[in-house]
This record gives C-alpha cells, sequence and structure tokens, in this order.
C-alpha cells in the first residue's frame, strides 16, 4: 500500500488527507498544533466565487461545487449569507458588470443589483453607493471545524496522525524535531506559508492579514458577507499594504470585519494602525460600524506565491506540494485534495493541474514529471 | 463596617461593598451573563482583557472590571 505522510493539519492537509485514506492510501498526518489551528483559524471561512484568473476561477468553480455536496455537521455553522459586491462610482460598477459575465460563464447566478434596492437588502450601507453584484451561492463555513470535521472522516478511514515539530523534509522522509523520522513512500507539504521553512526553494511567502470581531448583537447589523468592488485589486495587487472593506455577519449576531494585506511582514502582533486604517475602511461602506463593540483582533498569514496561483503537485520525486492558496485556502480546499490526490495516484486529473505547476517559477523549465514514473501506482 | 451600596444587573438586586467594581458584583451573584448556546460564563481576568464581565449601561457596552459600581446603577448583560 502506498504511504503518503502530511506535513500540515489545516483546511489543506486534513482535506488531503480525507481524499487520500478514503481513496484506501496509507496516510500519517503530521502536525505540530492543534487541527485547524493555523491561517484555517484565522480566516473567514468564506466560500466565495472570487473572479481571478481562468486557472483560479476552475479550481474555485470545481471546489465550490465539491463543498456543496460536502454535508458538513452544524457546529461548522454553514452560513448562507451570500456575497454582496458593492460598487461606490460607475467604474466600480462596470467592474461588478464584467464580474457578473465571468461568474455567469463559470455556472454561477450573479443578481445586479439598482443602488436604490442596496439600501432595502442592506440598510446600514452608506446610501450613495452606485450598485451591487450579489452572489446567492457563497457561504461562510467556520472553518477550524470544517478542518475537524475533514480529519474525522481521515481517521474513520484509517487515517493516522503524529502531532510532532517537523525539522525537514525530503523525499519519501520526515525529520522530527525530537530526532525521530517517518518514511513514506510521498511527502505531501501542506504546512501553508510555513512549508518555506521546510523547503526554502518553495515561492511561497507569508500576506498578513488582521481581522476583528465585535461582540454579539440581538438583531443583525447585516445580512449578507459585504465586500468592496475594489477587494479584488487589493487580493490581487502588489502593493505593501493594502485594506478593502470585506464584513461578514456570523451566526451569532456577531460582526467579522476585514481586511487587510501586509507584505513582508514575518511577525504575527496585531498593528494598530493597520487595523484602524482597515476598519476605517470598513466604516465608508458601513458607517455603522462606530456603533459596534470590538471583542478581539488578531491576525494570520496567508500563503501568497508570485503569480498569485497555488502550488499543487509534485516537487520533486517522493515530495508534493499543495499550498500557496492566498485567500482562498478554504473555498479551494476541497478541489485541490482531488487533484494533488489524483497526481501522486497516478490518476487522471478532473481539471488541468498546469497552472499550479509548483516548478512553474523554474529559471529553465524543469521536464514535466513522466506520469508513469511518477505515480505511485494504483492503490490496492 | 464598610458602606454597602445596592445596584441591579439584569433587575437582580445585588449589595456590595462601596468600592467595587461590577464585575464584582457580577460574581457574587454568580455569574450573569450566559454563552449563546446559554451556558453560565462569569468574569475571567478582572482586568479588561477577557471581555467575559462585559455588561451595557445606559446603552454603552463596556467592561464591568473597569466599571466602578455605584449606588443604583442599573445594568444588563444582554443589551
Amino acid at each position: 500500500m502506498t504511504r503518503f505522510a502530511i506535513v500540515g493539519a489545516g483546511m489543506i492537509g486534513t482535506a488531503v488527507a480525507c481524499e487520500l485514506a478514503e481513496a484506501g492510501a496509507d496516510v500519517v498526518l503530521v502536525h505540530d498544533g492543534p487541527v485547524g489551528g493555523g491561517a484555517t483559524a484565522a480566516g473567514m471561512g468564506h466560500l466565495v466565487a472570487l473572479p481571478g484568473s481562468p486557472g483560479q476561477t476552475e479550481l474555485t468553480q470545481r471546489s465550490l461545487a465539491l463543498w456543496r455536496s460536502h454535508s458538513l455537521p452544524d457546529d461548522c455553522e454553514t452560513l448562507c449569507c451570500g456575497t454582496l459586491w458593492v460598487a461606490r462610482d460607475t467604474r466600480e460598477l462596470e467592474e461588478l458588470v464584467s464580474q457578473a459575465w465571468v461568474l455567469r460563464d463559470a455556472g454561477t447566478p450573479a443578481e445586479l443589483i439598482p443602488a436604490k434596492r442596496l439600501r432595502v437588502l442592506e440598510p446600514e450601507l452608506r446610501p450613495d453607493l452606485a450598485g451591487g453584484l450579489r452572489v446567492l451561492s457563497d457561504r461562510a463555513i467556520y472553518a477550524p471545524r470544517a478542518a475537524a470535521e475533514l480529519w474525522r472522516r481521515a481517521h474513520s478511514a484509517g487515517a493516522r496522525r503524529r502531532q510532532a515539530r517537523v525539522a525537514a523534509v525530503a523525499a519519501g522522509q520526515i525529520q522530527m524535531a525530537n530526532g525521530t523520522t517517518l518514511e513514506a513512500d510521498c511527502v505531501v507539504l501542506a504546512a501553508g506559508d510555513r512549508s518555506r521553512l521546510l523547503w526554502p526553494q518553495l515561492p511561497v511567502r507569508p500576506r498578513k492579514g488582521h481581522l476583528l470581531i465585535t461582540t454579539r448583537r440581538a438583531t443583525p447589523f447585516i445580512y449578507h458577507q459585504i465586500i468592496e468592488a475594489g477587494y479584488t485589486r487589493s487580493a490581487h495587487g502588489r502593493a505593501d499594504a493594502s485594506v478593502a472593506c470585506n464584513v461578514q455577519p456570523r451566526p451569532t449576531g456577531q460582526v467579522l470585519i476585514g481586511s487587510s494585506r501586509q507584505e513582508g511582514i514575518e511577525h504575527a502582533d496585531v498593528e494598530p494602525a493597520i487595523l484602524q486604517r482597515m476598519l476605517q475602511r470598513a466604516a465608508t461602506y458601513l458607517p455603522g460600524i462606530e456603533r459596534l463593540t470590538a471583542l478581539r483582533a488578531w491576525t494570520g498569514m496567508r500563503a501568497a506565491t508570485p503569480d498569485g496561483e497555488p502550488l499543487i503537485g509534485w516537487i520533486e520525486d517522493g515530495l508534493a506540494v499543495a499550498t500557496g492558496h492566498e485567500g482562498l485556502g478554504i473555498t479551494q480546499a476541497p478541489a485541490t485534495a482531488e487533484l494533488l490526490s489524483q497526481l501522486v495516484l497516478g490518476w487522471r486529473p478532473t481539471i488541468d493541474p498546469a497552472p499550479y505547476c509548483p516548478q512553474r517559477f523554474a529559471a529553465k523549465p524543469a521536464r514535466r514529471p513522466d506520469p508513469e514514473r511518477h505515480a505511485l501506482g494504483a492503490v490496492p | 463596617m464598610s458602606l454597602r451600596i445596592q445596584l441591579w444587573i439584569d433587575d437582580r438586586a445585588v449589595s456590595v461593598p462601596a468600592g467595587s467594581n461590577v464585575a464584582a458584583a457580577m460574581l457574587s451573584l454568580g455569574g450573569a451573563h450566559r454563552s449563546v448556546h446559554g451556558e453560565p460564563r462569569a468574569p475571567v481576568c478582572g482586568m479588561g482583557v477577557c471581555w467575559e464581565c462585559r455588561v451595557w449601561l445606559d446603552g454603552i457596552e463596556t467592561r464591568g472590571c473597569l466599571l466602578s459600581a455605584a449606588d443604583g446603577m442599573r445594568v444588563r448583560t444582554d443589551g
């Protein structure tokens, strides 16, 4: 039986463990913190049809379809809030119109909302917006519980786990900080931005984000996840520090407020100056935010790649990777797990893996792995 | 004997020594607010960090541990 060792128990690592274990492979999940305790717990858990490159769109659409086929337990707090994109001026509204067509072409219904109706749907929005775009199929989940659920499924299918700090990875072997080693036919690196600490050539870097949550309200503040049209520019941009309004209603009556992106920051401290910019940005769209009480703020590290596409596939014989999803790790986890499993098992991929090939940044184009040679054979 | 004052937390009268804070008054009731699933909660840190003693006073949400109790004060834990 082919033995897999997966490093990282976030949304991606647990999804890969679940996929491989359910395919009948021998799986060990290696991690040092709680399941889903890293970027998985730090994010908003928004399952969002974010427009992007054709590769991003295909991975997202496949993944959202897989998420719909999962029935998650109640503790994952699935919230069918949809996404309401809002435009401040006609230029942004035109962007939302093109976004609507991209989504519709990909099979996701998207409804343009005239300015007058925005105020009916979301009375807290500032009154002078140009219009919006509503995507009702988008949802939010409590991602650390979803990771725990995928781990439960992997465990039921025979997967084991080892709680240990990983010191180094090599093809077919993991060295733990305590001196022990774990042998496997294939090691899968799924440790988010920390993957680069284990494989320094990996083109992934941390992109820090802040979030803030309010205390509970007896009546809902907003009904949709509300995102400014410029969010996509912030997400795909290259600025050293950017903020964009992205606000989510929680089932508890709390309000989760984002978002920020910072390059080149290694420490996880909450930075008051960035937090202030982020809240001012959110208050530009939702002035009533100033009435809410902040309960906690925290940060997380997105795993970003130079071209914005994730890294899914072989690094070399016996070593594969699944990370680099930036802000879309939760959204894209099921399709990432499906694709990675198909690649490492030598099965025909459901979607084209080329846009996510981890070797695409190599100075000289690396020889594409020969599927016959690299496939680890059919799983018994 | 120290001077005692009386305040109301969610319409429950509680008597505490003058100079107490509202979190102490909540503790003397055995806790006050409930979690989102209805489980009892109580002040933990007593120094403004955990927010487990949050109360509403005159329409403003604040932390009971940073709020001096006053005679006749009325606070609510549910907004």
